[in-house]
């Protein structure tokens, strides 16, 4: 057996040892050296004896792990956060749906003299689209922020 | 007695009672193994909350042919590698002040050898740092913290062969 042999068995085992590993461990300082070190580092790190965990600690962990427990039982579309916030953006909805309206009508009261009716209702069109797209995109990016806000505040505590 | 892993079942559909219940078994061990890892008490607290939150978070993807353990210390571990990350500078420090106190593991033992041990494994490179940890603080084997750390067993190995060869050249035991 040799020392790199011996010392990588006493990584995980240092008592019940093989007859020809106590051979070598007899005339080999280095290996008894280096069963010494994990004999040391087994008991003195040992975490038997460490403090318990305070009170005050322990019952702050616990309600922050429920509290994410339950979070995690919902999906991510139906957390209090991400409601909270698509109900506060939905607020805005009908102003912008009313203002989208009003540009629509006065768009055509204003044009409809000059120009063709086709390309109003194309401009109309690409109007309506780019007002929908972008809504959605604002509304569908909301819990994404939320879980962002969510992280920073984490990191952040 | 309910093992880990069965709690742990109960976790991912939601049950508070056997998250607390895995809560107390290990919190007090991790705990102890963050404060190792980052040298402050303040940050292990802040990083066991969050190991916690996130067991809580992703309890549904634990994949329950693992060991419960070996899934929490990885977690923790990440947490303490990105704190590190993060801190770079205030660890030094701390590891340049030495201020946190090494709870007594074992009472023969005088307090200037734990001390004297724990500063060389504090001045370990972190890599070689927490293999060290997860096998002489968690008791964990060599595949558990292969697992844990997801790394192959044979760098475990090589890495805490490297790690007790410095720490035998820096320690100097005496049998």
């Amino acid at each position: 057996m040799n020392c790199r042999t011996l010392q990588r068995r006493l990584q995980v085992e240092t008592e019940n040892l093989s007859p020809d590993a106590r051979t070598h461990l007899a005339k080999c300082p280095e290996c008894t050296a280096h069963r010494g070190l994990a004999r040391d580092l087994g008991t003195l790190l040992a975490p038997e004896g460490a403090a318990p965990l305070a009170d005050a600690l322990r019952l702050r962990v616990e309600a922050q792990a429920r509290v994410a427990l339950e979070g995690a039982q919902l999906p991510r579309i139906f957390r209090r956060d991400v409601v909270l916030a698509l109900g506060l953006a939905a607020l805005a909805l009908p102003l912008a749906l009313a203002q989208g309206w009003f540009w629509l009508q006065a768009l055509f009261l204003t044009l409809e003299a000059w120009l063709p009716l086709p390309l109003l209702a194309g401009i109309s069109v690409a109007y309506v689209a780019s007002v929908g797209l972008s809504l959605g995109f604002l509304y569908a990016s909301l819990p994404f922020a939320v879980a962002y806000s969510r992280r920073i505040q984490a990191e952040a505590s | 007695m309910e093992s880990d892993e069965e709690l742990m079942n109960r976790v991912a559909v939601g049950d508070g009672e056997a998250l607390a219940r895995l809560l107390e078994r290990h919190s007090a061990k991790v705990h102890g193994y963050l404060r190792r890892y980052t040298r402050s008490s303040a940050d292990a607290d802040d990083l066991l909350q969050e190991t916690w939150v996130r067991v809580a978070r992703f309890a549904r993807r634990f994949d329950a042919a693992r060991r419960f353990r070996t899934w929490l210390y990885g977690i923790a571990t990440n947490l303490a590698r990105d704190w590190l990350r993060r801190n770079r500078t205030r660890a030094s420090g701390l590891l340049a002040a030495r201020s946190e106190a090494i709870p007594a593991s074992r009472p023969e033992a005088g307090p200037g050898e734990r001390r004297e041990l724990q500063e060389h494994v504090d001045d370990l490179p972190d890599r070689m740092r927490e293999v060290v940890l997860l096998r002489y603080f968690a008791g964990m084997n060599e595949a558990e913290m292969a697992a844990s750390l997801g790394i192959a067993q044979g760098t475990v190995k090589s890495r805490l062969h490297t790690a007790l060869k410095k720490l035998r050249d820096g320690y100097g035991v005496v049998q």
